[in-house]
């Protein structure tokens, strides 16, 4: 059954249509909740969260893109966590890097789950806290639109729904995004691909 | 090193999303060309490549657990909506409930009187014509008989101002003289009797009798009137009527015999009179039963809706 037939059915009130969509998007909505929030225990609350508003809203969502409909759902759960956090300075951004030894364990822990070699991971492990410590560091709205964009790979018009802002803004934060990105990464240099490394080195 | 943030922010964000193929073709050739004059610009592209395309590699992260929805996750939102709404009906029943009863406390001689009055009324309305037709087919006491109806229409109405309770009686005593149609003569003669002979009979029976002078003085010029006029009578009662009827009350041995007629039109109505005599404790009632209900109804929606409250926390 496709997509548009289980969301009429959910918007209907079967809930185990909605469910079938659930399984079909979560992946990758946790994983936009995950990139922007930085945290594993946030980010599966905040896709939660996201889940059941698009159930109770599921009247709202008139055919068109459903993805680009999620999207800006989680977007504003992640929105949602984001100013929780700021009310709650205990939990702010610097204490949920990569450096913290709660952030290493979730972080590996979920790494541990791919299949790849010990070493090869070791490796990755490193590369991946280090764009995410990039990433952390990026002011909200930055950081939302690089992970929407780049490492999620929605096009411009999807990042442009989902944060409610327009085309001008995503291109303008996205390219500012990028520029601090790449001058934060050039800090972990060793850790970065033989490619990206040598560049920077060769225009120094 | 130039670093991309230092960059002019045009010239970034024209890098930016000409490596994403987001530029319109005359933005993409005026880049182009610079980029063919500029190797640092050239270097801030490679930069803003490998930036993008260092995030694209992240890889997918298995969520730790499933997001789909339990059925007490998605009934929570049921109750809750279910909540507000038992709400308004516990409001609306209760306020329903007040505003019956004080119709029925602060209004009770407009409000339910009227709405007593307006089922005979329209009874005789449909009554009364079909009475007037059949007269003519009683010879002699045709004129007499229709003159005792408007007699008693007149000496009835009264009643409503003078004893409320009476009013629906008094009006239903007077207007089933169109029954007499169906059960003629003898039937009616059976009743006379019983209503005179009986030491308490029904007010309307009492009534229904005097009123035989009655025709021959006022009521004399209305025996002949058409339907209209007959029906008419009924919903303006003269003012002069209470009058009338204490006249009539001490003129009842006299009335009795002289109207033989009359009393046959009248008793006759007798056996539908009990009709209303019945409905008349059911009418009152109808709005007990409708405080009641709503009592109740306010009741359960009120105790639904802490049920609800309850469940949700």
């Amino acid at each position: 059954m496709d997509e548009v037939e289980l969301l009429r059915q959910a918007q209907r009130g079967d809930l185990e249509a909605f469910n079938r969509v659930v399984l079909e998007h979560q992946t990758r909505a946790f994983n936009v909740a995950l990139r922007v929030l930085g945290d594993g225990e946030a980010a599966a609350d905040a896709t939660q969260d996201a889940f059941l508003s698009a159930y109770r809203n599921l009247r709202s969502y008139r055919g068109g893109s459903f993805r680009a409909w999620l999207l800006r759902i989680v977007t504003n759960a992640c929105y949602d966590e984001l100013r929780r956090r700021k009310r709650r300075p205990a939990t702010s951004l610097e204490d949920l890097g990569p450096e913290t030894e709660d952030g290493e364990t979730e972080v590996d822990a979920w790494l541990a789950s791919t299949a790849d070699g010990p070493e090869r991971l070791s490796e990755r492990t490193e590369l991946v806290h280090a764009i995410q410590d990039c990433l952390d560091r990026l002011p909200d709205e930055f950081r939302i639109v690089a992970v929407l964009a780049d490492v999620q790979g929605y096009n411009y018009d999807e990042v442009s729904s989902a944060i409610g802002k327009p085309l001008g803004t995503v291109k303008s934060r996205l390219a500012r995004a990028r520029a601090r990105l790449r001058d934060c990464l050039q800090r972990h240099g060793e850790l970065l691909p033989a490619a990206f490394r040598l560049h920077g080195e060769a225009s120094s | 090193m130039t670093r991309l943030s230092h960059l002019p922010p045009r010239d970034l964000e024209a890098l930016s999303a000409y490596a994403d193929g987001r530029l319109s073709p005359s933005e993409r050739q005026r880049v182009e060309a610079r980029l063919r004059d500029d190797p640092a610009l050239r270097r801030s592209l490679d930069e803003i490549r490998a930036t993008s395309g260092l995030l694209r590699a992240l890889p997918s992260v298995r969520p730790p657990r499933s997001f789909m929805l339990t059925p007490e996750m998605a009934g929570v939102r049921r109750r809750w909506l279910g909540y507000p709404v038992l709400q308004l009906a516990t409001a609306m029943a209760t306020l329903a409930f007040f505003v019956t009863v004080g119709l029925d406390v602060f209004a009770p001689a407009a409000a339910p009187a009227a709405f007593r009055a307006a089922a005979p009324s329209e009874e005789m309305a449909l009554e009364a014509p079909v009475a007037m037709d059949a007269l003519p087919q009683e010879a002699g006491a045709a004129v007499l008989g229709a003159g005792a109806v408007s007699a008693v229409a007149e000496t009835a109405m009264p009643a409503v101002t003078a004893t409320e309770m009476a009013a629906a009686d008094a009006l239903q005593a007077s207007a089933p003289t169109g029954p007499p149609l169906l059960q003629p003569g003898e039937y009616a003669s059976r009743e006379v009797p019983n209503a005179g002979g009986e030491g308490g009979p029904p007010p309307a029976l009492t009534e229904a009798g005097t009123p035989a002078p009655n025709p021959l003085a006022a009521g004399g010029p209305a025996a002949t009137p058409t339907c209209e006029a007959c029906s008419g009578e009924v919903e303006i009662p003269p003012p002069s009527a209470p009058v009338d009827k204490v006249a009539h009350a001490t003129a009842i041995p006299e009335a009795v015999p002289v109207t033989q007629e009359a009393m046959l039109q009248a008793a006759s109505g007798a056996p539908t009179d009990l009709a209303p005599e019945t409905r008349q404790p059911s009418r009152l009632p109808r709005l007990r039963w409708l405080e009641i209900a709503l009592a109740a109804a306010a009741l359960i929606f009120g105790a639904s809706s802490q049920w609800a409250r309850r469940k949700t926390g």
